[in-house]
């Protein structure tokens, strides 16, 4: 008997075009919640200037009738604010090449939600990359420049696994209550620290609104 | 004729990548900056995380700094005694970034010694600027190398001083209970005259 064969379930293509636009034609995302660093953007930067474009940044068309009217068929960028920023810190008629997308208002958050973090879950395979960077670092050409020092100085920053334990150094720490502690007190400073603590608020301006309004409820509210 | 080691920036880039790795090893940062400055590790390490306290003796730089992080809880004057005094206590610290322009023991002694609520896991991030004095044998006149130099003689500290860092880290640390888990150390800067570090502290 003829064995059937089942067909796997085909994931849907939601792309729906790619273009490529000006930087200032762009409309950020208003619920991007991902804060770009100084040392990310610099490095982007200077990916893009080594290399250039390598992947689009994704625009959602928004066609669907859950589209609120002011939301609807507005072009709204979905991942890539940074390059998008960075190019247009370059000049605002520099194009930036897009996929564009056509999804529904759940659908956009939930990609907006997952898409780093998804990539960040990956882990490292630290031979695998050394291999990998060990392969391209060494030349003239300024990347593998680049990649070698990226190579050393991320050796240098990496922290390792501290094998004994329990053990604090090699020395005897002696009585800790007869040790002497170079602490000079402030005073100002101390009672204000205490009063902080005491409202039992984690937030510092909190906790000054807190002791404010509790002198002037003492000074009969005035 | 040696490069002032204050005026050294060659570093900034260690500096920012150790605090980087660092920063993977603590889920929600609460950051203490010990010396602000001008703000540029903020600028290329911190943006982004709300919780913070930044110590700064300098004014001008204390203004800038209280603009430049709203959220954070921003102290002008001498870190030393502002951490002794308990300053930033009204938050659990669980990322001390610890940047003096010479040694870093007297602060992280006031900052051990004082009273305020400890993380199970706590990150130190330090550049030391000790080992130039080290070098040209001047240990003997450090008090926060006493001691040490009977174990090493005065003449060799500087050759073991990564390694003087880890101890002299276990034994602060072990005075409120931790235990270093992670480590790295390595002298960098102009003709290797500073010298990062970094641990993660666990509870033990």
């Amino acid at each position: 008997m003829p064995t059937k064969k089942v067909k796997p379930t085909a994931w849907r293509n939601r792309i729906v075009g790619h273009d490529r636009k000006p930087a200032s034609w762009f409309l950020l995302n208003p619920d991007n919640w991902k804060i770009h660093p100084l040392l990310q953007a610099e490095a982007l930067d200077d990916l893009l200037s080594k290399v250039g474009w390598v992947g689009e940044v994704v625009v959602n068309k928004r066609t669907s009738e859950k589209w609120t009217e002011a939301q609807r068929n507005k072009p709204t960028l979905v991942d890539g604010h940074l390059r998008v920023q960075q190019a247009l810190r370059r000049g605002k008629v520099l194009r930036v090449p897009l996929v564009y997308v056509d999804l529904e208002p759940d659908e956009e958050r939930l990609v907006l939600v997952t898409m780093d973090p998804i990539g960040t879950m990956a882990q490292t395979d630290d031979e695998k990359l050394g291999e990998l960077l060990a392969g391209m670092a060494g030349g003239e050409d300024p990347i593998n420049q680049m990649l070698g020092d990226l190579s050393r100085e991320a050796d240098m920053t990496r922290l390792q696994d501290i094998e004994e334990d329990g053990a604090p150094g090699g020395r005897d720490l002696g009585d800790r209550n007869l040790a002497i502690k170079p602490v000079i007190r402030l005073d100002e400073l101390s009672t204000f620290e205490k009063a902080i603590q005491l409202t039992g608020e984690a937030n510092r301006g909190k906790a000054i609104l807190t002791i404010c309004s509790f002198y002037i409820e003492q000074a009969g509210g005035k | 004729m040696g490069a002032d080691p204050k005026k050294d920036n060659s570093t900034l880039k260690l500096k920012v990548q150790l605090r980087i790795n660092l920063l993977k090893e603590i889920k929600h940062p609460v950051i203490l900056e010990t010396h602000g400055g001008w703000g540029r590790v903020y600028d290329l390490v911190y943006r982004g995380i709300p919780d913070g306290v930044v110590l700064e003796k300098d004014p001008e730089k204390t203004l800038w700094l209280s603009t430049q992080r709203p959220t954070w809880s921003v102290y002008e004057g001498d870190c030393i005694r502002a951490l002794a005094a308990g300053a930033g206590s009204h938050l659990v610290v669980n990322f001390v970034d610890v940047d003096p322009y010479g040694e870093c023991w007297p602060v992280l002694d006031a900052f051990f010694g004082s009273v305020r609520e400890w993380p199970d896991k706590l990150a130190i991030a330090v550049n030391d600027g000790l080992l130039q004095k080290l070098r040209l044998h001047g240990g003997w006149n450090v008090s926060s190398m006493a001691g040490i130099v009977a174990m090493y003689g005065n003449e060799n500290l500087h050759k073991h001083y990564p390694e003087i860092c880890q101890m002299l880290l276990k034994e602060k640390a072990a005075q409120v209970g931790y235990r270093l888990k992670r480590w790295t150390a390595y002298n960098c800067g102009h003709a290797g005259q500073m010298t990062h570090f970094a641990g993660l502290l666990v509870k033990s």
